[in-house]
């Protein structure tokens, strides 16, 4: 019998053919050949047709499994189970299609009312720092590297004589220090150059400052000086000639110098050196160092001939508005007298001159002058 | 008759005598004190005159 397996190949040979009394009938084979008339049947001792079954078998196992095992791990309906179906995963999903149009178009805004809170980003509106707000900010190493630690005494800095030279004042020291020469050229050791032309000379008194009242003012404690009166100014005025009223000295008393109740004292020697004829001096006050506008607080006697001296004293008292002023027309040396009274504005936040003028009658040799003014406050 | 006279922004008012100083300036008696005019004060010629 032939055989033909998947791949067209033919096991076997002869053709088999079975009999009515089902015994094998072939028209030739391995073995002799039939005899008799053809088409009835076959009988005598017919040769074995020589099919050899056990090659058939064998070559079988080569091309098909059998049943009983799987060497290719062929899958079964167990392997499926965790599988969705097509019908059971259009149940179960959306395909991603959005088929039912769910919303789209979110913005930042509907993000940020949905969140409650706005969510950092690039704009940062809730000021989180990053690492370039670090820059101004030290690490402790580079601090560690930078600055001084706070000083522990006998930890970090020495004491000296077992006593601590940390905090305020003074810590004696017994003993004479031991300087170190200072080499080299001065001027070229330029710090310590300029620190010390910045330094004040030793003062010596009288020398390099001045005395007061003949008292030193070097060395400690207080130097108790009269003030009442204090001499405001003294004055060197000109002898002039000429019989125009001219400004021969001038003093300004600054705003604020006078409060209530103050006095001024002048002590004005005048004198004339030449000529016969009447010469006149005045006091007036003004708020400019001129006579035009001036107010008269006071008159000299006149001074004749050869009347060439004359002192002349004058007191004003000052009560907040006002100069009292003793009658400023009358020709009197002294106001150690009665005599009127005028009262003339003095607004003691602004400055004041107080004006001393000469006349002459005649042009020339004449020659009357403020020789010397001292002019006091008394408070 | 002049009775008053404004210099630096003070008005004065006269209350005496004009006495002569000299060519170019007088003393005028006024509430605050004697004045000085001068001929270089507007009113000096006004005063003068009278």
């Amino acid at each position: 019998m032939q055989l033909v397996d998947k791949n067209g190949n033919i096991f076997g040979g002869g053709i088999e053919v079975t009999g009515p009394d089902g015994k094998p009938k072939t028209t030739g084979g391995g073995g002799g050949s039939p005899t008799g008339p053809a088409g009835g049947d076959l009988y005598g001792t017919y040769p074995n047709p020589g099919v050899d079954w056990n090659l058939g078998i064998s070559t079988y196992s080569m091309y098909y499994y059998p049943l009983s095992s799987n060497p290719a791990g062929y899958i079964t309906t167990a392997a499926l189970s965790g599988y969705l179906t097509v019908a059971t995963a259009a149940s179960t999903y959306y395909p991603l299609t959005n088929p039912n149009a769910y919303i789209s178009g979110i913005t930042g805004s509907d993000v940020t009312t949905a969140l409650g809170y706005t969510p950092y980003d690039a704009a940062n509106p809730a000021g989180y720092i990053d690492s370039s707000a670090l820059g101004p900010y030290l690490t402790a190493t580079t601090a560690a590297a930078t600055y001084q630690p706070i000083l522990v005494s006998s930890t970090n800095i020495k004491t000296i004589n077992g006593a601590s030279v940390l905090g305020s004042g003074d810590l004696t020291v017994s003993g004479a220090a031991a300087w170190g020469g200072i080499t080299g050229t001065l001027s070229s050791q330029s710090d310590l150059n300029t620190a010390l032309n910045g330094k004040q000379d030793t003062l010596v008194s009288g020398s390099s400052i001045k005395t007061v009242n003949g008292n030193s003012l070097l060395g400690s404690g207080n130097l108790t000086i009269s003030s009442n009166p204090i001499t405001l100014a003294s004055l060197i005025g000109s002898n002039l000639i000429g019989t125009a009223n001219q400004i021969s000295a001038s003093y300004r008393i600054a705003g604020g110098t006078l409060v209530a109740n103050n006095s001024i004292f002048i002590n004005d020697l005048l004198t004339k050196t030449a000529g016969s004829t009447t010469s006149t001096a005045r006091i007036y006050i003004n708020t400019t160092n001129s006579l035009t506008g001036a107010t008269l607080i006071g008159t000299a006697s006149a001074m004749t001939s050869t009347t060439y001296i004359q002192r002349v004293f004058r007191t004003y008292y000052f009560n907040g508005t006002h100069l009292f002023v003793y009658n400023p027309t009358s020709q009197l040396s002294t106001d150690v007298t009665a005599g009127t009274i005028t009262l003339v504005p003095f607004n003691p936040a602004i400055d004041y001159f107080l004006i001393f003028a000469v006349q002459n009658s005649t042009t020339t040799p004449d020659n009357l002058g403020h020789k010397r003014v001292i002019i006091q406050l008394y408070d | 008759m002049i009775n008053t006279f404004t210099y630096n922004e003070i008005e004065y008012t006269i209350t005496g005598p004009i006495e002569q100083v000299s060519d170019t300036q007088i003393h005028v008696e006024t509430d605050k004190g004697i004045i000085l005019v001068d001929d270089t004060m507007d009113i000096f010629k006004e005063l003068v005159s009278e």
